[in-house]
This record gives C-alpha cells, structure tokens and sequence, in this order.
C-alpha cells in the first residue's frame, strides 16, 4: 500500500515539473501576431483585402462619406420622423463632438495606417513572393498607394478647406501619418500639415501607385490575372480616375483632361445607356464602374447601410429636396433655394434616382423626394460606386473648359461641349435634340450661353449625374458656390449657408470639425475655425 | 463598571432585564450544608436549543476565586458559599448568571451566540477559526441564503454583508448583479471578486450574450458557507486574482448518522412596483401639453385642433404601454436534498428547479440543478473528497438599451395616441418606431439562452506523518450556453425588410486547475502552534464560440437551416493559462498572539514575456486581548484585535492585450482578410493592490451583543487602462498601466440577542446590523485616458463623479429652461450652448449603505425583516434628455416621455416656480439630439424594505406520527416598500454600480408562500 500513495505523492510532484515553460505561451487563434503579417504572401495579400474592408464601413463608403456630402448640401434633407441621425449635421450645427464625424476621421486613418505597413514592408512582401508572384507583390504595394492616395484626398475634402482657400495652400490640411505604427513606442502626436503638404503628398502616392499597378489595367491575384477584381480593387485606370478628379481640386486642369483622357481611351468602360441605367448603377461591376466597394453575402451592413438609411422600408430618414419644401411655419421663404428634383428634366432618366413618395411613417412627410439610387435592404449586395466613367467626360469636360477660358482657346471648348453634350445626350432624350453651344467672349447668340454659365452648368451637370454619390458639397465647397440648404422636409425654418459670405453663422460649417477628443489627446492638433 | 452595564441594559428596556434574570431552576429548599456554609452543586449545562448536553462551559464563582468546566456530558460540580452566584460562559454561547440552585440536579439551559469568534472560517485553501484569524472576511449566514427567493447567491450579499456594495441594475432573474468588494479598484481590468466555489475558481458573469449569469446555475439550498474575503491575510494566496476581493462559495457535504431529506417549496407571484405617477402622460395630458406648446410656440390655440388633424393624431386612442408591457409575474422553486453518512463516509445528493418570470412581458427564467457531494475515509491515511454537479438555466428576454425593439424603451417613449392594433383590433399597428410595436415585439419575438455548467472536482488527502499531510486535486468547470434568438419576419422596419432573422450563437468554457498542496502542523513548547501549507498549482482556461445570422426565414422554421441568406458565421477561440505557487503559515503563542504570512507567484500567459511573474504576499497579527491575564473589563467580554497587510493583484485584461495583433474578418470579395488592431504593448502588466486593514472583534454584556469594526485601505497602482491616442495612429486605444486609485472605508457589523428567551419557545428577539462606508478617490489618472465623459476623472475625485452641464431650472417669468454659465453658478442662460460644458454633481457611489435585520420568534413563530439603506448617491437617466423633449420634436411618436409626475409640475404661468421647463412645439430652446444635462440627474437615495418573513412550525407531536421532524410554513416578500428621496424619479432606484439608468426591466417585488420539510 505504501507504494501507492508514495506513486500519487510522486505523480502529484511530476504534474508540477509538466508544466513547462511554454505552458504559459498561449497563441492567439483569429489573429495573427503583427510581427508575422508580412511573412507570407498569403497573409500580405488578406492585409491589402483588409484595407478594402475597411473601406465597407458605414463611417466610410459604406454610408457616412456618401451621405454627409449631401446631407450637409443642397441635394438632401432629413425627415421630421427619424431616429435623430445626422440632426447636428442636417441643420449645420454640427459639432467637434459629433459621433459620425469622430468614427468617420478614425475609420479613414486606420485605412491609412495598414497602408502605411503594407508599404513599409515592400521589401518582406517582394522577398516571400515566388518569380511568378513579383508582379502581384508589386501591385499589392500599389493599391497600397493608391488606396492612401484617395483616403488622404477624402481627409482633405472633409475635413480641411479646398486646395484654393489660400493662394498657396498654407493652410492647414489633415496630419500627414506614413509610418507604420506596431508598438505603443510607435504612437505618433502629429501636428496638421499643410494643405499643400497634403496634396503633394497625395500625387506622390499616386505616381507610386502607377509605377507599380499592372500596365494593362488588370488586378492580379494567387499570380494570375482575375478578373473579377477588375472593378472592385484599385487598377491603373481607377488610379488614373483619381488623379483625374484630384486634379480638378487642385485646378490642375492639364493634369486632369490628361488623367481622364487616358481612362477614356483605355477603352475598357462604356456608359449606362440610356434605357437600363437605373437597372445598370445597381448591378454589381456595371459598365461604368471604375472603382467601386464591394458587398456580399457576409458583409452585411444590415441597419447602418446606406440603402437602409434611405429605403422607406428601412429607416428612410434622408430625403432628397424639392423646391416646394422650401416653406416655413414662421418667417420668410428663402427664394435661391434650388431643390434637386427641380434639377431635372422630366426626360432625364437620372430623375427616377428620386421616387416622389411618401414617408412611410405615422404623421411623415407627403409626396416628398425619396432617394432611390441604392435600395436593396434584403441582401445588402451593392456596391458603393467610388469612381465611374461618367465622371471622367465631365472632369476632362470641365478642365477642358476652363483652360478654355483661361487660354481662350476655342478648340478646347468645342472638345469640352463634346464631353459634356455626350453625357447629356446619353442621359436626358430632350438633350439630344438640344446640345450646349457656348461662347468664350462676348454676347452669346441665340441657342448659346457664356463661358461662365456654361461652367456653372457643367457643375449643374455633375451635380446631377452624381446627387446621393458623396460628391455634392465638395463641388460647391472647391467652386465656392453660395448655396441654400433646407433642414427638414418642410415645416422646420430652412436655413441658408453662403459659402464665400462671412456675415453667415454657417460660414466655416462646410467642412467637418477635427473630432473633439482628437484636439484633447493630442496637444499639436488645431481645431478648424468656428467649431 | 458595572454602572455602566446598567446603564446600557436599560437601553434594551424592562423586558430584557426580566427576562435575562436568568433562573431556570427553583430553588425552595436550602441545600445541604456543610460546616462553613458552602453547598456542593451538580447540575448540567445544555443547549436551549435541543437539549444536547454542552461541554467545556466555564463555571465560574463570582466575587470569588475558584471554577471548573463541563465535562463531556455537561455535568458539573462546584463548591461555593451559600448565597454565591455563578457565571457560566464559553466563547459562543450566551454567559449566564445563576444564583439559586436546585439541590439535586440543576440545569442550566445555554443560548448560542449570535457571532462570535469560535466559527470556523472558510478561507483560501484552508479552514481556521475566527478566533486565531488575522484578515477581514464577512460570512454570509446559509440560513439567509438558503430560503431566499433570489436566482443567484450573490444577491443574498445585499444588506447582510458590510463592505460589499452589491446591486441588480436589471429586473431580469438571473442577470448578473454588480458585486464590489471594498470599492472600486480598477478602471479597465475589471472590478468584480473572483469566485471560487468548491476550491474552484469558476467563470462568473455572462456567457450567452443574453444577460445570463454562471453563478446563478449554483442552488442556493446547496450552500453551505459563503465567504467574502476582504484584506490582504484572507485574499493574497489567491494572487493575481485577488484584488478584487474574493467570494469563497462551498457547498454542503452529509454528516454521519441518520439519513436525513429535506423538502422545499415555494411559490409566489412577481410584481411591478412603478407607482401611477410615475408613468408617462396618457391622451387628455398629452394632448393639453401639447397644446400649450403649440401655444407657447406663438401660434393660435384655435389652430390646434387642425394641427392634431395634420399630425393624423388620434383623440381617441389612449394606449397605457406601461399595462401593454408588464405584467404580474409568476414566481415558485422546488428543492430536494438527502444526507447522511456513516464513520468512513458521507453523501450529500440535491436537485432543484426554479422559476421566476419577471412582471415584464417577455422575460422568463428557470433553472434546474443537480449536485453530489461524497467523503470517504479509505484508509486511516489517505481519504477522498469529491464532488460533481450540473445545472440548466434559461432565460428568456428582448433588446434592451437604445435598441426600437426593447419594449422597455417603446413603454417610457411611445406618445398615448399610438395603436397597438389596427383598426381591425386584431393585426399589429406598424406604422411608428420604425415598426417595432412592442406588443408585437414582445408576442412575436423569441429570444432566449440556455447556460449549462457541469463540474466536478475530486480531492485526495494522504497524511504522510503526524502533522504533515499531502493533498492533491483536480477540478474541471465546464460551461455551455447557446442562444437562439427568433425575429418575426413581420415585426420591425429592418427585420421585415430581410423577411426575419435567426441567430444562433454557441460557447463552450473549459476551465480546470489543478491543485497540490503539503500541510504541516506542529506544537512546540507548551504554547506554540504552527501551521503551515505550501502548494502548486497550475490553471487553464479556454473558450470557443460560433456565432451564425441568417435572414429570409421559411414560414414555421425555428432554426438557422430555416434561413435563406446567411448574413454572419463566424467563431473564435481563446485561451489563458496560470502557474502558480504558494505558501502560507499561521503562528500562535497561548492563543494570545497571532501571526500569519503568506506569499504566492503566479505567472500568467495573459501578460508580456518580460513580466510574466509576480510574486504576491501578506502580513497578518492579531492579538486576544481579553484572554490576557491583566484584562479585566466585565462588560466587554473578549476583545480580539487584528491587522493586516500585503500586495495583490489584479490580471483582469483580455488574454492577448499584451501583443501587437492583426484580426481576421476584414473580409474582402469573400477572401480573407486582416486589418491591424491592436498595437504591442511589451511592457504590460498586473495592476497591483496594496491593502491595510485594521479590524477589532469583540463580544459584550455576556456575548448579548457582538459584532467587529473595520478600517481599511486599499491602493491600487499601475491601473491597466485603455489609453486614448490621436485615431491617426490607426487604432484609437492602447492598453498601458498608468493611474491610481485608492479606497479608504470603515465597516461596523453588530448582531445583538435583545430578548433572550427562557425557553426554547420563549419570545426572543435578535437584530443584526451592518453599515459601511467607501471612499473611492482616484490619487493619479492619465490625462490620455479617455473614459465616459459623464463622468469627472480627475486627481481627487471618486471614479463616478458626475460630470454635466448645470441645469439651473426653469425661469419663473416665462418658462424657459436655464443651464449655468459658469463654475460658481452665479449666471444662467437660456441657451444651452452657452453654457459652461459641465459642472461635477456628486456621485453613482453612496455615501453609505448597510442593512438592519430583526428577527422575532416565538412558540412556533418566526417573524424577521430587513431593511436595507443605500444613501448619498447619485443617478444619471442616460436617456431622460431623448424622453423628456418639452414638445420640441413635434408630433413624432416618440417625442414625450415625461412622467405624471413632472406633468404636474410643469410651468404654467408666470412667476412659478418649478424645474419642468414650459414645452413649445418644435421649440429648439432644449432638444432631444444633444441637451444632456443635470436636470436628468437624481438623488439616488432609497430605504428598501428588502426582505419580510413570516413563518410557522408545525408542532412536532403532529408530526412524529408521520416521522417528519419538521415542517415550516412561510410567507415571504421581497422589496414590499421602497422610500425613495427623489421623488422626480420614474424607475426603481436600484440600478448598476455606474448609477446609469438606462431603459432596463425594472426591478421589483416577490410575494411568495413556502414549505419546507425535513424527514
């Protein structure tokens, strides 16, 4: 019996020495430590997919970088039912304390920092790539800079004033992060660069990003050319799209007529036509697509997608604007109110992006414009459209004309009419019968307009093509176009916002305040002026 | 001296004095007498209780030397002068005076003390009386715990137990409670004791996503002893987890003897306890509110009526939601146990099952259990300790929080004039909340998780040598939950628009540690005693969970193969790890002097390799005054004082915090994806607790009243929080240790035999009382540490310092709502954005809290009520600012949650004084998106008269026939009556630790009636 018990003394003493020193090294299971992302060329190719995901966000392209732009502009309003999304930033009194605005600066800067890795480690990507994979770890780090290119772009619309506010660009723009950070040793407390800091920046990454994307415009992936990458990551062309409407920011206008000029001749994209378009935007990789987010199945954004905010099934708070909603309980109407639906013509097929409806709401908003343009709230399945080959005619259409008028060179405004003519054409059947004609100088004959109006409409124009894209308040911002804006669908005061007046309240309120708790955790940080 | 006695006993009134002249016995006769007028005296000393025979009763002769002691049978004889009196006493029994004699046999009938220093202490890897015990540990009395109604233990802390904050923020049984053991000593680690029941260290909290709670699968009726350990010499073996403190839960075993069953039951009904006031406004109010705002907006009142015809709203239609989503709950419990046992072995087998559903429509609890608890002497050396048990629990509830789906919401926030059906009366009214009628929601949708846990441990005791023994053991903790949660395809915007959604969500904890341990215990000299353990021990902890979503949900279907589009799948794994060792020694000179140290190093997967180890210890002294030979104080009958100090730590952090990590699911195109997380922190670490404490027992008038005090403090360094960086470093938080807190409290626990009963059925009355005081004060905080902003965290406040704008009330001369402009609240504006962002307003802590429990029998009787104080805190309605909008957001349907109350006090005409603002239609002076501010700020004082018992024994000679020892019938209620300071409030004022009320199922009350039976 003795034996025993010292056997169970003895084991109890072995079970201690069992217990090694790795033991206590316990592996995390749905993460893969940072030191060993860029180890392989698996794991570097889910770190560029990450940054794409990221990008889904509802505080990015998922919703907030398309619905802000217009919400806080002319295009849209807010419902007097609503669950109270977006009410600072639907009256203009938006504040630095703002939940969208604060997730929306973090969401687009962690795009930028896991660029910032996948850059840094260019050399681990190239050196873990087979022969055969070389040109696909050279593409991973361009998308790479083109992906930074365009986040550090959106910072600037968002949250700086336009390239132009001063003559040249020393004003303050967004920090300029682009070093990885791994270690809590790493944590950086940047000061805002300057805007044109940031731009130079921003056209460097571009030409990066160009050095090393495929030539022929293909996305590679696992060594092989997959096409159906082609629209939903970030190609030469799409890069060359971007450039294009970076371009028209920075006045650039060579830059952009010659960005766009090659899109277009790329060949590879054609335009909605005329009879499909709406069944067309909502295709996935539809014709147009240069560059869009892609959704599927297990993405899922559920409640905070944008179709869901729209859709009268969902929450279908926002609300495009009419005309006729520009009436107040009390005090004067505001007549330079111009609303969206009024844009249109009744020919134009974009109009039917708007369904004059009802709120579907108890004591809602009659007969009102509803947006339409993204509106599956079953599968979720549609993907936010970044980039699209209309744009294209209309940038390399309006750079063309302001060089026009710039070098009064009348070729160039024939080239522009062309452009945009062809997008009106292609949109609006009573367009066909009636093409722009403009003037550089002097009085217009009958069936022409100005340079000037004829500049002011192409802004028109894209304002139309591109109303619930996310592009509105940025076109009014860089053009300092004085503008109304309307605060609910009609029986709240409307409110007017002029851009260039200083006498108005909503003066500085066109951009985005710096998130409050990034002035607080960061002594360098500069607020934007009026917040 | 004994002037004083006196003086007090009077205190106690007339009644005790009679009846603590404590002659049992007649004595008519003179005794025998020898020569110089002594008498010999025999008699016997036995328990009041049951006439069991006590021994080692000290018989003293008073105002004279001389005394003996019982013997095993109680007996004793003793010699004194005639007219002599004699004191009997021992530690845990009431000391009794007797003068008068019977010559042939005299009896003294013993009453057990209430609390007193000879109850054996269930500690950390050991047991060890109170008496020779240097730390502070409270004991929770199994009798309060067992016939209690509540679903989880740990409720039955509340009021009986002095420094544990503990309180349910939600009315949901079974939900987790917040338990806070001396305060709050962490900021992000986490704040709650560790549990360990049965020697193991359990997983406590929710497992299923559904508000469920591990601990709540423990049967109340199987609970022995239930232990908090509170200073360093009772927490510091448990290292790295003890800085929280630590509840040590161990459950029943049989005795040798007779088989004994017993038999409970219990059933009751659950209910509401929101007064009519408190309700939010029906039709006629609502509509005269409105109208006064539509007034006060500067419109017309004879346009009113064709403004509620443009707004579709509906004169006729008055909705009570309060009576749509609550109603009266249903409450009953059974439990089975059986015990017994011979010289080598013992059993105990229990089974119980539970129910209790909430007054709230939709929210439903039950649990089952089961246990096993056997001891087996197999040899004169080694013996065996085991046990297993299992329990279910399933709970049903909603949404809760901001969600349109939480009833709860949908009852304080829905306007009256609502339907909850269509005109047909039948089908649901969808057209408001974004479709979520809470009707609907409540009768359509199905939510609900079950939680099983299964454990077993199994120990072995193997004594090597006189005095040296060798245990090992082994426990496994095994915990399963899966939740199934069923949305109805026709209920809710975002749910019919996927045609319904299912989720299921599945984890499965393993948890097991093992434990080996050498005891040695010596005496040397005459005087000496040493006790001394060391032990190993290693622990293991690992999770895996799956969680899928599907929507497009087939008609009839109740599963996720019933789903036409899966939206989420996904699962993950975790695991920590824990090697420890330890040793503890206890020294006692005389049982006069006490020494005691322990020391553990644990060292933990959870942290960085470089600080992996660390070492945690403690000091303890305590000193027997009243067993010193100089100590002469009559009244005050034993005085023990005790101190403590030491280090522990707290390593409550997510298991990988320490690396640099990149996540999967950033997902692309249905290829995997990783995005970056979390940035390395090589340096993290625990965070460590420095606790003092300073305590005195004590037990005065005879053991009449006893009870201890305590002063403690408790520091806590190198917090482990959640730093705020600038989000262009691409995460927004990393996890350092910076910042200090620090606890400084006083705890006075006394329980005290008012009336002491001649007889067993004579009348006695026994109160129990507890108060503590907590002062948390925060001595060093990161400025980068970003917390909730409602709360002021700076160098000397407490942690749940308050922190809005100053509300300054309403206006007199026109209404309007004022809000302070400045610090020293000398100006006010009208315009919230002018005013100072935030003013400090008290705090979520109390100032005190404790309980007063009586206790009355008599006969076959029993009457006892607590009551329970929670005093000096403050309570911020998270969501008073979205309900209460003073008419600002329109017609919209959920524009106006205001109470009667406020109602009532609402301004009207000019030079009233009030704090309700006047409402103005689609007014901006306050509205619902930003204007948080004190106004949603109360006192959250509140007397609760927690507990109320009443109960019956039916007389023994009714039963033997039927060889039932005893039955007892009962009435019982739970928080019948609540005195409430603040009367603005319209919840209950028991809410979460952070003082945030926020749209939970309220708390409320039990009735029950109850029968327990032993055979």
């Amino acid at each position: 019996m003795k034996k025993i018990y010292s056997i169970i003394a003895i084991s109890g003493m072995l079970l201690m020495a069992s217990c090694s020193k790795d033991f206590l090294d316990v592996k995390p299971q749905q993460s893969v430590l940072t030191e060993d992302v860029f180890k392989q060329m698996a794991t570097s190719r889910a770190a560029v997919n990450g940054l794409y995901s990221l990008m889904q966000s509802y505080s990015y392209y998922g919703r907030d970088a398309m619905v802000i732009p217009e919400v806080l502009s002319d295009n849209a309003t807010r419902s007097v039912r609503s669950g109270n999304r977006y009410t600072g930033l639907n009256t203009v009194t938006h504040t630095a304390t703002d939940a969208n605005v604060s997730r929306m600066w973090s969401q687009m800067y962690q795009v930028v920092t896991n660029t910032n890795a996948i850059i840094a480690n260019e050399a681990s990507i190239k050196n873990v790539a087979t022969p055969l994979e070389q040109a696909e770890a050279a593409q991973l780090v361009g998308e790479a800079y083109a992906i930074r290119a365009m986040v550090y772009f959106d910072l600037m619309k968002f949250f700086a004033r336009p390239l132009n506010f001063t003559s040249d660009g020393s004003h303050l723009g967004v920090p300029l992060v682009i070093k990885p950070i791994t270690n809590i040793t790493d944590v950086v407390y940047p000061p805002r660069n300057t805007a044109a800091e940031v731009y130079t920046q921003i056209d460097k990454d571009i030409t990066e990003a160009l050095s090393r994307l495929p030539t022929n415009g293909n996305v590679l992936s696992n060594g092989s050319v997959n096409n159906t990458l082609f629209k939903i990551r970030m190609n030469r062309f799409s890069t060359l799209a971007l450039r294009a409407r970076i371009a028209i920011y920075k006045s650039d206008w060579a830059t952009a007529a010659a960005a766009a000029n090659d899109v277009i001749a790329s060949g590879r994209y054609t335009l909605y036509s005329f009879s499909s378009m709406l069944q067309d935007f909502r295709t996935q990789n539809s014709a147009e697509s240069l560059f869009e987010v892609a959704y599927n199945t297990n993405d899922n954004p559920g409640v905070d997608s944008y179709a869901y905010l729209c859709s009268q099934q969902g929450y279908g708070e926002m609300l495009g604007t009419r005309t006729s909603m520009n009436s107040r309980s009390t005090g004067a109407t505001l007549t330079t109110f111009r609303g969206l639906y009024e844009a249109y013509s009744a020919t134009d097929i974009r109009r039917a992006f708007i369904a004059l409806g009802n709120r579907n709401s108890l004591g809602g908003e009659t007969n009102v414009p509803l947006p339409v343009k993204y509106i599956n709230i079953s599968t979720y399945m549609e993907n936010t459209k970044v980039l699209r080959f209309a744009e294209m005619y209309l940038v390399r259409g309006e750079a063309n004309a302001r060089l026009a008028v710039a070098t009064n060179n009348n070729a160039l405004l024939t080239s522009s009419l062309s452009d945009i003519n062809l997008i009106r054409k292609s949109r609006d059947t009573a367009s066909a019968t009636r093409p722009y004609a403009a003037v550089l100088t002097g009085t217009p004959p009958t069936g022409s307009i100005s340079a000037t109006a004829y500049l002011d409409s192409i802004i028109v124009e894209r304002r139309k093509e591109f109303a619930f894209e996310g592009q509105r308040l940025f076109d009014l911002n860089r053009t300092q176009t004085n503008f109304v804006k309307i605060s609910s669908g009609g029986n709240a005061t409307s409110r007017l916002i002029q851009y260039t007046a200083t006498t108005s309240s909503f003066y500085q309120r066109t951009i985005l305040p710096i998130p409050v708790t990034q002035v607080q955790n960061n002594p360098q940080m500069v607020q934007n002026p009026g917040f | 001296m004994k002037k004083n006695i006196h003086v007090l006993m009077a205190m106690f009134g007339l009644a005790i004095c009679l009846l603590s002249n404590t002659i049992i016995a007649q004595s008519t006769n003179p005794a025998s007498t020898s020569g110089n007028d002594f008498i010999t005296i025999t008699g016997k000393v036995v328990s009041i209780k049951d006439n069991q025979p006590l021994s080692n009763v000290s018989v003293k002769i008073l105002k004279a030397k001389g005394g003996t002691i019982s013997t095993e049978d109680g007996s004793f004889t003793i010699k004194v002068k005639k007219g002599d009196a004699l004191l009997f006493s021992r530690v845990d029994l009431i000391a009794q005076n007797v003068s008068v004699f019977d010559p042939k046999m005299t009896i003294v009938k013993m009453q057990e003390a209430e609390n007193n220093l000879s109850d054996v202490l269930v500690l950390a890897y050991s047991n060890q009386k109170r008496s020779s015990f240097t730390g502070a540990v409270s004991t929770v009395k199994n009798a309060v715990i067992e016939s209690a109604p509540n679903a989880s233990v740990q409720e039955s802390i509340q009021g009986n137990i002095a420094g544990v904050q503990s309180t349910n923020a939600s009315g949901q049984p079974g939900s987790v409670p917040n338990i806070r053991v001396r305060g709050i000593g962490s900021i992000n680690a986490g704040s709650a004791p560790l549990y360990v029941i049965d020697g193991i260290p359990v997983v406590s909290g929710d497992i299923s996503g559904m508000n469920s709670n591990t601990i709540a699968g423990l049967n109340a009726n199987d609970v022995e002893t239930m232990s908090i350990l509170k200073d360093a010499a009772a927490t510091s073996l448990y290292g790295s987890r003890a800085a929280n403190g630590v509840v040590l839960i161990t459950t029943k075993k049989g005795k040798s003897g007779k088989s004994k069953i017993h038999f409970t039951y219990q059933n009751g009904t659950n209910n509401n306890t929101i007064r009519e006031e408190q309700k939010t406004l029906n039709t006629p109010q609502y509509l005269q509110y409105y109208r006064e705002g539509w007034v006060n907006a500067g419109n017309p009142a004879s346009s009113y009526d064709s403004l509620l015809n443009a707004n579709s709203i509906s004169r006729t239609t008055d909705t009570d939601w309060f009576d749509q989503v609550l109603r009266q709950g249903k409450y009953s419990q059974y439990n089975l146990n059986a015990s017994g046992g011979n010289d080598k072995s013992t059993f105990f087998v229990s089974g119980s099952y539970y129910n209790s559903d909430a007054p709230t429509r939709g929210i439903d609890y039950d649990k089952a259990t089961y246990r096993v608890n056997i001891t087996s002497e197999l040899t004169k050396r080694l013996s065996f300790k085991g046990g297993f048990s299992g329990s279910f629990q399933r709970t049903s509830n909603f949404l809760g929080g901001s969600f349109f789906a939480n009833p709860i919401r949908a009852m304080y926030r829905l306007a009256p004039w609502l339907p909850v059906y269509k005109s047909d009366g039948q089908t649901y009214e969808l057209g408001y909340n974004n479709g979520y009628n809470p009707v609907a929601v409540i009768e359509t949708t199905k939510r609900n998780a079950k939680t099983y846990n299964i454990s077993g441990n199994s120990a072995l005791t193997y004594k090597i040598l006189k005095g040296l023994t060798f245990e090992g053991s082994y426990a496994i903790d095994f915990n399963h939950a899966f939740s199934s949660i069923q949305y109805d395809p026709r209920v809710g915007n975002a749910i019919v628009a996927v045609g319904g959604t299912i989720e299921n969500y599945t984890q499965d904890i393993t948890n097991w540690v093992s434990t080996n341990i050498v005891r040695y215990k010596t005496e040397f000299g005459s005087n000496h005693k040493l006790e001394a353990f060391a032990g190993y021990e290693a622990q293991g902890r690992s999770d895996v969970d799956i969680n899928i979503a599907v929507n497009g949900i087939a008609p009839g279907t109740s599963t996720a193969a019933g789903g036409s589009s899966p939206t989420l799948t996904t699962g993950t794994g975790t695991a920590n790890r824990l090697v420890s060792k330890f040793l503890n020694t206890n020294y006692s000179f005389k049982d006069l002097y006490f020494i005691s140290a322990s020391i553990r190093e644990d060292a933990s997967s959870r942290f960085a390799k470089n600080f992996r180890k660390a070492t945690f210890w403690s000091v303890g002294a305590g000193w027997n005054i009243s067993n010193e030979k100089f100590y002469d104080i009559d009244w005050l009958n034993e005085v023990k004082l005790r101190g403590s100090i030491g280090y522990t730590g707290n390593q409550g952090i997510d298991n990988f915090e320490s690396f640099g990590l990149y996540s999967a699911g950033s997902d692309y195109n249905l290829q995997s994806g990783l995005a970056q997380t979390q940035l390395a922190n090589d340096n993290l670490t625990w965070e460590k607790n420095f606790p003092i404490n300073v305590g005195i027992d004590f037990s005065m008038f005879k053991g009449r009243i006893s009870g201890s005090f305590e002063v403690y403090t408790r520091t806590t360094s190198e917090l482990l929080i959640s730093q705020s960086i600038p989000s262009v470093n691409g995460v927004t938080n990393i996890t350092v240790n910076s910042g200090a807190m620090k606890n400084a409290g006083v705890e006075l626990t006394l329980s005290s035999v008012n009336i002491l009963p001649r007889t067993r059925d004579g009348f006695k009355w026994v109160t129990d009382f507890n108060i503590t005081t907590n002062r948390n004060t925060i001595t060093e905080i990161d400025p980068a540490y970003v917390g909730n902003a409602n709360y002021n965290r700076t160098v000397g406040n407490d942690f749940y310092t308050h922190f809005q704008r100053g509300y300054a009330g309403v206006n007199p001369a026109n209404g309007e709502a004022l809000w302070y402009r400045d610090a020293t609240k000398s100006t006010t504006t009208n315009a919230f954005t002018t005013a100072l962002p935030r003013l400090q307003y008290g705090s979520a802590l109390p100032q005190f809290y404790g309980g007063l429990t009586n206790a009355f029998s008599y006969k076959h009787f029993k009457f006892s009520f607590q009551l329970y104080a929670f005093w000096g805190n403050t309570i911020y309605d998270d969501y008073g600012y979205l309900q209460k909008t003073d008419a600002n957001l329109g017609f919209s349907d959920q524009s106006n949650g205001m109470s009667r109350y406020e109602y009532a006090r609402r301004w009207t005409t000019p030079g009233q004084i009030t704090d309700v603002p006047k409402p103005v239609f689609l007014g901006t002076q306050s509205s619902s998106g930003s204007f948080e501010s004190s106004r949603f700020l109360y006192d959250g004082s509140y007397i609760r008269l927690r507990d109320v018992t009443l109960s019956y024994n039916l007389p023994s000679e009714l039963l033997s026939k039927y060889k039932i020892n005893n039955v007892r019938l009962y009435l019982r209620g739970q928080n019948l009556f609540t005195y409430v300071k603040d009367k603005r409030f319209n919840t209950d004022p028991e809410v979460s630790v952070d003082g945030t009320m926020a749209q939970r199922p309220p708390v409320f009350n039990t009735l029950l009636f109850g029968v327990d039976i032993n055979f």
